[in-house]
């Protein structure tokens, strides 16, 4: 089974790359790669000019803390047994801080997600789930990354929280210039969240280009069957969508050949059923695999 | 208004706990009309689903109820267990987010809908089976998923077996937690289109319950925005879109329509430590002494409640418009 | 901390202060035979009355709690070790180390329970050295599974993904996030464990594969009442009830534990 098939792209500094698909297309998988907690069949993932992949174990340690994760499940990414206190000062010593400035530092990394010291006894499960989802990417940040994957980083959060953390997140990468890989499926936050984004279908990208042309006139007609599952937040509005959602999304483990997105796809042609497109630049700096395009 | 099918009145929920009482429904009040859906919003722990479960009767045993649950005619209330069962399936039925794991593992999904029609009609094992095969066309499941166990079926045609189960016996009343909160977004519109149709063919009433205001907006006809356990807002869908009332409805308007992130400060209080005052008054941007001390009561206007110090049923100036049309 | 950890850890250290203590406590010498006195009923000198060969009962059991639960404890000891240190080789590595490591587990897994001591004690002697040697060979094995289903577990999830993206080495992520997160199990399965040895050690002294005659064990005195069942029961009660009172704190402690010790139980208010 190809979980990524054939995939490239490139993030620099400062920039905030969506990875948008249905569950099972590849894009958790995508995210690991690119941290190097998954090892590629092929390919290569280069890090500031350096392939990750040729690295030595011991090399590949000293280069980790800059490239982070940050979990969907803040819960399971948290040890249970740690407190918040030494939640916060692992990386710190792992980075080789003295000791007696771990403290500060930790006060410091409280103050910019709007956490008290109140909090520094508790233990993981004593936390609300936007306090843990904070606490994890405050850790995240103490290593100042320079590259960031978030993995559906509010999907667990209640609505009123979501904001925050994306907020945070996106004040990091304006500020420190971190780049962003931001896994999810809500279209909505995505559109606010990146500057640039790709689709991801059964493992390989549908469409890649600018995020607000992407969402102001989709290409792909997979993109297209996204976008129009935006629900309108206006009642007028409602079930005014043309029907064009068709299908369920596949399983990974059984990929149809030719164009993957062929079985749901309203406009397939012969073609489609047996030739695969490559992605094609369709000027706008949007590139689409779809041979009617 | 027609008379309502379903009417909540000052609904009250205390759990004993070992670590106090917590009220997990303070005072919230509804009424849902034939053929009519009413949303009830919120967070995680506001007590929306609990409020959707007390009206099944199926609330664990430390739970304290009072208020008035009225279902047509009866007080479902003041029902003996044994009356209110006969309420379930038949009159009203209630789906979950996660199908999987309220469909039984080990029996096909079309011998599951078979049991459920004839839990609560007599007829015939065959009658059963055939009248599954329709439910099961009706829903939109291809025939060779009648045989299939429910671990073969993908999330959204789980959710359809769901669908079929509970309107195996023609209930003049669904409850739906969360739907479509585990399904992909494509996914979801269609399980939204599917509950649309089924809706105006039974004319049915629908208690939707739900965090996400995409789904308030395609389905609702009233929407209940609910915070730490009470009614904030009850207002029509448009009312609810057009013209956002209530603090806190407005700040999750923002978080969802703003062109930029908006987030809202704080976070969800606690159950188990009440606050003093308007339960939003942490924080809400509008918040004034008043709202810290003195909890506010629920005030109508023009056929729109809300439980605001600052509500006058003027919305003049609140107007979120022209945020909603231009996304 | 539950009400049944409290009583079952009072009882275990009460147990383990008589059984230190023994020497003090006890003004006659367990092993005292006395002829003229055998056989006596309860009486203010001996409150447990005396045996067949006049020996006082009372030190001979405060004497048996010495043995029991050094025996106990020297099993759960060894196992602890050798299961930790297999198990999270095995969980951790993997491949080839972790299947040779879990066919030795299996083979051993095979014999019954009580039949290995048997043969053990049948070729190197009967003594309770062998019967700690004989017990601890066959249930580490439970130890080593456990421990390598928890690191399995363990090193698939987020936080572990999280410390070794965090450039944490190997070692420390063993020592700091795997091996405390897969102890604490372990630690109500020793409990389990312990009480479990106790009766199999009483067991295997009643019928004289254990400790060996004089030495004050509560198997053997037993073993040796049976013959007085009709005339003196109190020779098989005292030794009995300690035998019952000592498994149950032991079984108190290890079910208080499991829900102590598991720090999500109990805090989350389900709606």
């Amino acid at each position: 089974m190809r979980a990524v098939d054939g995939v490239s792209l490139s993030i620099s500094r400062g920039e905030s790359f969506g990875l948008v698909g249905e569950s099972g297309c590849g894009k958790s998988t995508l995210g690991k790669l690119l941290l190097r907690m998954l090892e590629p069949t092929a390919g290569r993932v280069s890090y500031q000019g350096s392939d990750l992949g040729l690295l030595s174990e011991g090399d590949m340690k000293g280069l980790r803390p800059k490239l982070q994760p940050i979990f969907q499940d803040a819960d399971g990414s948290l040890d249970p047994r740690y407190t918040v206190y030494r939640l916060l000062a692992e990386p710190l010593q792992i980075q080789g801080m003295e000791r007696r400035k771990i403290g500060g530092m930790i006060q410091d990394l409280l103050g910019r997600v709007n956490l008290g010291t109140e909090l520094l006894e508790r233990h993981p499960h004593e936390l609300s789930g936007g306090q843990r989802q904070r606490i994890g990417l405050v850790r995240a940040l103490a290593m100042k990354p320079d590259f960031i994957v978030a993995d559906e980083p509010a999907a667990s959060l209640d609505l009123s929280v979501q904001a925050q953390v994306l907020d945070l997140l996106n004040s990091v990468r304006e500020r420190d210039g971190a780049g962003l890989l931001y896994v999810s499926h809500n279209l909505r936050m995505v559109r606010l969240m990146t500057q640039r984004l790709a689709i991801m279908y059964l493992g390989k990208f549908m469409e890649t280009g600018d995020t607000e042309s992407f969402f102001t006139k989709p290409m792909h007609p997979y993109s297209q069957m996204l976008v129009s599952s935006l629900l309108s937040l206006d009642p007028a509005k409602r079930r005014a969508r043309k029907n064009m959602i068709t299908g369920e999304p596949p399983d990974p483990s059984d990929a149809p050949g030719g164009c993957r997105f062929h079985p749901r796809c309203p406009y397939r042609k012969p073609l489609c059923l047996h030739e695969e497109p490559g992605l094609k630049d369709v000027g706008n700096s949007t590139k689409v695999a779809c041979h009617l395009v | 208004m027609r008379k309502p099918l379903l009417e909540v009145k000052d609904l009250q929920i205390k759990f004993e706990t070992k670590r106090g009482t917590i009220a997990v429904s303070d005072g919230v009040s509804f009424a849902i009309g034939e053929n009519e859906t009413l949303c009830l919003v919120g967070e995680s722990g506001c007590g929306k689903s609990v409020v959707a479960v007390s009206i099944m009767g199926l609330l664990p045993a430390h739970a304290r109820v009072a208020g008035e649950i009225r279902y047509r005619e009866a007080d479902l209330l003041q029902c003996s267990p044994g009356e209110w069962s006969r309420f379930r399936g038949r009159e009203i039925a209630m789906i979950f987010e996660q199908p999987m794991s309220c469909l039984n593992p080990v029996i096909s999904a079309g011998r599951q809908i078979a049991e459920a029609y004839a839990a609560n009609n007599r007829c015939s094992k065959r009658e059963a089976l055939a009248e599954a095969r329709r439910k099961l066309d009706e829903v939109g499941i291809p025939e060779n998923c009648f045989v299939k166990f429910p671990h073969e079926l993908s999330g959204g045609m789980q959710q359809r077996v769901m669908i079929a189960i509970a309107l195996a016996c023609r209930p003049n009343l669904l409850i739906a937690d969360e739907p479509t909160a585990a399904l992909d977004v494509t996914v979801q519109c269609q399980i939204l289109e599917l509950l649309h149709c089924l809706k105006d063919r039974y004319r049915m009433s629908m208690l939707l319950i739900t965090h996400d205001l995409g789904v308030v907006a395609e389905m609702a006809d009233t929407v209940g925005v609910m915070y730490a356990g009470t009614m904030m807002e009850l207002s029509g869908v448009e009312d609810f879109f057009y013209r956002p009332g209530h603090p806190y409805s407005r700040a999750l308007m923002n978080v969802v329509a703003g062109n930029a992130l908006s987030p809202i400060r704080g976070s969800v209080p606690h159950l188990l430590e009440p606050v003093p005052g308007c339960p939003f008054h942490a924080r809400c941007v509008d918040a004034v002494e008043q709202c810290r001390r003195a909890r506010p009561q629920p005030r109508i206007v023009n056929g729109r409640m809300e439980r605001c110090h600052h509500f006058t049923g003027d919305n003049s100036g609140r107007q979120l418009d022209q945020m909603v049309s231009s996304r | 901390m539950p009400k049944t950890v409290r009583i079952g850890a009072i009882i275990i250290i009460c147990l383990l202060v008589v059984a230190c203590l023994a020497p003090v406590l006890t003004p006659v010498n367990p092993l005292a035979v006395n002829m003229g006195e055998k056989l006596q009923g309860l009486s203010r000198q001996h409150p447990m009355g005396t045996d067949q060969l006049g020996r006082d009962v009372l030190s001979r059991v405060l004497y048996g709690a010495r043995t029991s639960m050094a025996a106990s404890f020297s099993v759960v000891i060894i196992c602890l070790a050798v299961g930790i240190a297999i198990g999270c080789i095995a969980g951790f590595y993997g491949g080839v180390i972790d299947e040779l490591l879990m066919r030795l587990v299996d083979i051993m897994m095979a014999f019954p329970p009580f039949i290995l001591p048997i043969a053990i004690t049948g070729i190197l002697g009967p003594s309770l050295t062998n019967i700690i040697i004989a017990l601890a060979l066959t249930s580490w094995v439970g130890y080593a599974r456990m421990v390598r289903s928890s690191v399995l577990t363990l090193k698939h999830l987020d936080f572990v993904a999280a410390a070794k993206a965090m450039g944490s080495s190997r070692s420390r992520i063993i020592r700091e996030h795997i091996v405390p997160n897969a102890v604490h199990p372990l630690v109500v399965y020793a409990a389990f464990n312990a009480s479990h040895t106790i009766l199999a050690i009483s067991g295997l002294s009643f019928i004289g594969l254990g400790a060996q005659p004089p030495t004050p064990e509560w198997g053997n005195m037993l073993s040796e009442a049976c013959s007085f069942m009709g005339s003196s029961p109190y020779l098989f009660i005292f030794p009995g009830l300690m035998i019952m009172l000592t498994v149950l704190a032991f079984n108190l402690l290890g079910d208080g534990l499991r829900d102590y010790l598991d720090p999500r139980l109990g805090t989350e208010v389900d709606l």
